[in-house]
């Protein structure tokens, strides 16, 4: 593996962030109106951010189990579960990375349930505890072509939350200040969309595990100058990259999608298997689910709304198979990777026949792997090791 | 048990008809209704609420599908997806693929959860052809947000009856459905009624039989059946038994199979309300009948006179409020908590619910199902225990 030059630069600024909370924080959803948020000077916390970083840490089978002790099954979302459990353990993963002695106290909680309705039941959750107002988006799901009516739903919403934000904060909207926090997510995500694509390369400057830890920014800062300028930097290094035709690999033979969350707690064993058998995982679903192309400045709402709801994840299967498909093609994919997280319903596309289907219409030969993204008692590593090694030489043959 | 003789063999014949229905994968009463005149359309759809009254003033016949629950064997299902995702989509799939749905025009999936939202876009790939139309409900429910899109929603709905059958629908007609439906939804409150006052006279398993009658037969035939079956039961006496009263929650969508319900009644328990049918309930009350904008109408039902469900997302606490105040209606002495396994909605509302029982000091147990489950002695054992506990201690 070729590591990134930039990591040093993300630790810096995944640690700047989380010194930086203060007074009024809200907390949202991963794909949820965060420049709303930003724009009325809130600063930002994402439970999924610290459900990501108890997995990668590892811990999350010490925390599951508290979260089923207060009444929640281990058959529901694990970043629900761990995150809860944490919560319950007064523990955070924060405080020996970043040393927060917790998670930020929220003054608005909001969510959108454009990629599951648990975040709803999560984030509720927190509400209750810290007596803390809360606010919803419920996007129409399982789209295929959007109509007006389904975006004007989102933007009513969205006004109402505005509402909440004016309530919450005491100040009034300030539309400039919107468009100048969207304008900075906007050239976030294009940079980010154009660091992902830099993996259409050969060989690929990047893999998709590379991603899952470079998309932490574009997550928990789009909509600040410092996210813009770090992708940047980011994309600096990748186009250098590619002009030496240095890749991620040392021998890049066999280029991978991943489909499905990551495996937190197995990146660098699962980055590893591959590397050694000369496999990328170049792109992922995953990772592309933080690339807003649609922001408008001229339409702000609207095309926040759009953005927030096209999302891979609330798409229709017909539509997910056409995304898919071009992703393939773009990528010039040689097999595709499933990963059929077993507490992630929404996110596991295997379920319905789509890797059947993509393979008839591709040819490109597709595995499922089962597992978890955080659960790591669902994960089998011999069992997936095997099913990678064959698939990778049937790839081969 | 007091009572003409022929009352108690006209009601055993009338519940026979349930069971009848209920036993008949192949909907036999839907071939016949079709035969009746062959231009006729029946429109399936999935769990929970849908309104019927659209499908129905389209001069359809909506029905109701479950999956075959214990009398299905599931092969080619399992196929489909995976052992941990809930077993009525596999259910489902298999009838499908074996052609029991043959009689049916089209299907509606109801927004419900990830699963029956995916199963909507596998139907189109395995029923190709056929009218399939995932149906989005707002989870938002002021008028000027959810109620605009939902009312539009139902518009094209309407439009897409229309395109398959030609037959436009007028106020008039959409008015004279909600009617029977009205009469429907009051109807069943009166059988259940009589089931919460007196669970004796009649066992959650013939309820349910009689309940799901109206999933498959007309409005017009199940609204005359249940007056024959409350009529009937008005005529008959029993003696009650030591038993103590519970209330059933979790079940609205994948059914329990029969044997288990038999088995928590035998285990001593009336079980005096459920969710196990919820979409004929979900609307409280009566929808108003005579506006120039039925379609408005319903659309404000859905928003305005809905009851709490797991599909509804919450997160204000109220449905465990809800719950309480039906432990108080239905003088319940516990709740069971009884979801399928899998149903992550059931399952995420579950904690709030048993901590507002707590709090409100309400006994409970929870367990969870599948709807061929087979073996039900762990759960007879959890049940009498339960039910013995509160007889002996409460």
């Amino acid at each position: 593996m070729n590591p990134l030059k930039s990591t040093e630069s993300l630790k810096e600024l995944m640690c700047s962030y989380y010194q930086s909370f203060k007074t009024p924080v809200a907390w949202c959803t991963s794909a949820g109106p965060a420049e709303l948020l930003r724009a009325f000077g809130f600063t930002v916390y994402f439970p999924e951010n610290h459900g990501a970083l108890i997995g990668v840490t590892r811990t999350a089978n010490h925390f599951i189990p508290l979260a089923i002790n207060a009444g929640y099954s281990g058959e529901i979302c694990s970043y629900l579960t761990c995150d809860i459990g944490a919560y319950l353990a007064k523990s955070s993963p924060l405080t020996k990375a970043y040393g927060l002695s917790s998670v930020p106290q929220p003054d608005l909680i909001v969510y959108n349930t454009n990629q599951c309705r648990e975040v709803a039941d999560w984030f509720g959750f927190y509400a209750r505890e810290f007596d803390c107002p809360i606010h919803g988006i419920y996007p129409p799901r399982h789209l295929e072509n959007i109509s007006s009516a389904e975006i004007d739903l989102v933007v009513h919403q969205l006004k109402d939350l505005i509402s909440v934000c004016e309530e919450t904060t005491g100040e009034k909207f300030d539309q400039d200040r919107f468009i100048e926090v969207l304008r900075l997510s906007s050239e976030a995500t294009n940079l980010w969309q154009q660091v992902l694509q830099t993996a259409k390369s050969h060989p690929s400057p990047m893999t998709f595990f590379d991603g899952t830890i470079h998309m932490g920014p574009i997550v928990v800062l789009r909509g600040t100058q410092e996210c813009v300028n770090y992708y940047g930097t980011l994309l600096d290094e990748l186009n250098e990259r590619i002009k030496n035709g240095e890749g991620a690999l040392a021998n890049e033979k066999y280029r991978i999608f991943w489909d499905g969350m990551p495996v937190w707690g197995r990146l660098r064993a699962l980055s590893d298997l591959f590397a050694k058998n000369n496999a990328a995982v170049i792109t992922s679903t995953y990772c592309n689910s933080w690339v807003f192309d649609s922001f408008d400045l001229n339409a702000p709402l609207q095309s926040l709304a759009l953005a927030y709801t096209q999302i891979f994840i609330n798409r229709g299967e017909e539509t997910k198979l056409m995304m898919l498909k071009k992703w393939v093609e773009d990528y010039e994919i040689d097999g595709i990777v499933f990963h059929d997280a077993k507490t992630c319903f929404n996110n596991s596309n295997n379920r319905f026949g789509l890797p059947d289907r993509l393979r008839k219409e591709t040819g490109i030969p597709t595995l499922v792997i089962e597992g978890d993204l955080n659960d790591l008692r669902f994960y089998s590593d011999g069992q997936n090791q095997t099913k990678i090694e064959t698939f990778i030489e049937q790839i081969a043959a | 048990m007091t009572g003409n003789k022929n009352t108690f063999e006209e009601l055993e014949e009338a519940l026979k008809f349930g069971w009848s229905l209920l036993d008949d994968l192949n909907f036999q009463y839907i071939s016949d209704w079709k035969n009746d005149n062959p231009s006729r359309q029946a429109i399936g759809y999935f769990p929970i609420y849908v309104p019927r009254e659209i499908i129905h003033a389209a001069g359809m016949l909506p029905v109701g599908l479950f999956g075959g629950g214990s009398h299905l064997q599931v092969i080619k299902g399992d196929a489909y997806f995976q052992s941990y995702i809930c077993h009525l989509p596999r259910s489902v799939i298999e009838m499908a693929l074996d052609g029991n749905y043959a009689d049916i025009d089209g299907f509606i999936f109801p927004s419900i959860c990830d699963v029956i939202r995916n199963l909507s876009g596998v139907f189109k790939i395995i029923i190709p052809g056929k009218f399939i139309k995932y149906l989005d409900y707002p989870q938002n429910f002021d008028w000027g947000v959810g109620g605009e899109f939902y009312s539009l929603e139902l518009w094209k709905l309407q439009q897409e009856l229309f395109e398959l059958n030609g037959i436009q629908v007028s106020s008039r007609d959409l008015n004279h459905s909600i009617i029977l439906y009205n009469k429907n939804r009051r109807l069943i409150s009166q059988l259940q009624n009589i089931r919460s006052a007196t669970p004796w006279k009649i066992s959650t398993a013939d309820f349910y039989a009689v309940m799901r009658a109206g999933y498959v037969i007309s409005v017009e035939d199940h609204n005359n059946y249940l007056e024959n079956v409350i009529t009937l039961l008005g005529q008959i006496e029993c003696e009650p038994e030591d038993k103590i009263r519970v209330i059933i929650t979790g079940s609205f969508c994948e059914q329990p199979p029969m044997g288990m319900i038999k088995t928590i009644e035998n285990a001593g328990c009336y079980i005096v309300d459920d969710d196990f049918q919820l979409g004929a309930m979900w609307i409280v009350g009566d929808i108003i009948d005579v506006s120039n904008d039925p379609m408005q109408a319903l659309a404000r039902a859905y928003l305005e006179q809905r009851v709490l469900s797991s599909s509804v997302y919450d997160s204000d606490g109220s449905k465990g409020n809800f719950l309480a105040r039906l432990v108080k209606k239905h003088k319940a002495d516990g709740v069971i908590f009884c979801a399928p396994s899998f149903c992550d909605p059931a399952l995420l509302d579950r904690p709030e619910l048993e901590k507002t029982m707590d709090k409100y000091h309400i006994k409970h147990i929870s367990f969870r199902y599948h709807e061929n489950l087979g073996q039900f002695q762990v759960i007879k054992e959890q049940v009498g225990t339960f039910s013995d506990s509160i007889k002996l201690w409460a």
